[in-house]
């Protein structure tokens, strides 16, 4: 498949899941954000392709930290099929970047993001993904939006 | 309160304790640094750990068994993975490109089964029990998926085509991931055990979506999976709609557009194709052909019930002809 149209099926993906979201919370969604991409260089396939990859790595370490908050058990599956979708979606813009760092947890420059190298090529310390908080995500995503997002969770 | 304050207090009603619990402080600091091992940073996680052993078989709440059962099968899977992998790393048909691909895998499958065997220990299991072969029957990994010669194999050439070795490796790792999304919710009592879950499950899933690159398949589920084909034979048997197995039952995906009870068209999708509805700000229709899926997996199995996807590529090593053993 080509280049752009792996790009599109993954926005196709992200409006899926948008539109889901907001139908299943309703009155609760947040509202409507505006982004802020003036940091990226859209003449860039490398910047544009790191900047994706920064978003879905977020994207999946959101979900893996924001699952044990869900207390319904079917809203847990549903966000565990979301993510894994996620997953993909990391992996194969990883892949694009560089063939074979499809499960590489590299650093997220730009959000201030340093795994640190020891955990990314020691054999047996790997092999898990990135899981971070309701209060870090929106910090790391907030550069790309222009509102401010804070969590509701208590 | 220090953890040694605590155990002084549980001794003054228990007067069994510091026999029940090791105490001293180089076993604690062993606790901690498996944890650091097992991805998880939790200190209440351990001192459940540590308290679970000591009264463990009497008092274990129903909520703290389903999670030790989930973990126990997760340990199963990711021994049988492992298992495949050792045995895809000792054939020789594979390119340079793909042996390190096999070779990243490997060495995330080995450090899901270290972390498991961890957390297990951590919720109170020994390491005589980890050892018992009636906990946990021995496997072999058989890549052809003939549970050791026993079944029709689901890929023969396994051994001796890169191409068809890969699209069983991608069915394990497919198969693992719905696993771990249909038995999320039995670790909701734990949440550091579920966040470890949560945390292994999008790797496989990165797993999955190489090998489908590797294979030239699109690397997200869609129906053209479910179409026996060369090498996509195993990777869509994990999500067969229909289909017989040897205990009678099926695994099928549900319709990927209905989510929750809510029709594809709620959120602009439609069965076969994108569809974007009007109204939103991309709204013009793509081409046939991309599809937009939401993950296709279903609740996926019951863990009380092995795969039969599974239980071929991973056989007891006893395993009679027409009878499973184990």
């Amino acid at each position: 498949m080509a280049e752009m149209d792996k790009l599109k099926a993954i926005r196709d993906h992200e409006i899926a899941h948008r539109e889901f979201f907001k139908s299943v919370l309703g009155a609760d969604r947040l509202k409507d954000l505006t982004p802020n991409f003036s940091a990226v260089n859209f003449g860039s396939k490398t910047s544009v392709l790191n900047i994706a990859r920064t978003f879905e790595d977020l994207g999946v370490a959101a979900y893996n930290g924001a699952g044990r908050f869900l207390t319904q058990d079917a809203n847990l599956t549903l966000a565990g099929k979301i993510v894994s979708v996620e997953a993909r979606h990391a992996a194969m813009i990883r892949d694009m970047i560089v063939q074979n760092s499809f499960a590489s947890r590299m650093p997220m420059s730009g959000m201030g993001i340093d795994v640190p190298p020891a955990v990314l090529t020691t054999p047996g310390k790997d092999g898990f993904d990135m899981a971070m908080t309701p209060d870090e995500v929106p910090a790391l995503a907030a550069p790309f939006i222009t509102e401010t997002i804070t969590n509701n969770i208590r | 309160m220090t953890l040694f304050h605590l155990f002084d207090s549980l001794a003054q009603h228990d007067a069994d304790i510091h026999d029940r619990v090791s105490t001293r402080r180089a076993s604690i600091k062993h606790l901690s640094d498996v944890g650091r091992k097992a991805g998880m940073t939790s200190l209440a996680l351990f001192l459940g750990g540590v308290l679970q052993q000591a009264y463990a078989g009497g008092n274990r709440t129903t909520a703290v068994s389903a999670v030790v059962d989930t973990v126990k099968f997760a340990y199963q899977l990711e021994k049988a993975e492992l298992g495949l992998y050792t045995q895809a790393r000792a054939l020789g048909t594979f390119s340079a490109a793909n042996r390190a691909a096999l070779d990243v895998i490997f060495a995330n499958e080995d450090g899901h089964v270290a972390a498991l065997a961890a957390t297990l220990k951590n919720l109170g299991l020994s390491d005589a029990d980890l050892a018992n072969p009636m906990m946990f029957p021995p496997r072999t990994a058989d890549l052809t998926g003939s549970a050791n010669a026993t079944m029709t194999p689901l890929e023969p050439n396994a051994l001796t085509d890169e191409m068809a070795c890969i699209s069983v490796l991608c069915g394990s790792e497919e198969n693992g991931g719905r696993a771990y999304r249909g038995n999320a919710y039995t670790l909701k009592s734990n949440p550091d055990v579920l966040q470890a879950a949560l945390q292994i499950h999008s790797v496989e899933t990165c797993h999955a979506t190489h090998w489908r690159e590797v294979l030239g398949r699109m690397v997200w589920i869609q129906t053209g999976d479910l179409t026996q084909a060369p090498n996509f034979k195993v990777p869509a048997m994990v999500y067969a709609k229909t289909g017989t197995t040897t205990n009678g039952l099926e695994y099928p995906n549900e319709s990927n557009a209905t989510q929750a009870g809510k029709a594809g068209s709620v959120f602009g999708v439609s069965a076969d194709r994108v569809a974007v509805r009007r109204g939103s700000r991309h709204g013009r229709r793509d081409g046939a052909g991309a599809a937009v899926r939401l993950q296709a997996a279903d609740v996926g199995f019951r863990r009380s019930v092995s795969p039969p996807v599974l239980s071929r590529l991973a056989a007891s090593p006893s395993a009679r002809k027409g009878r499973r053993v184990g």
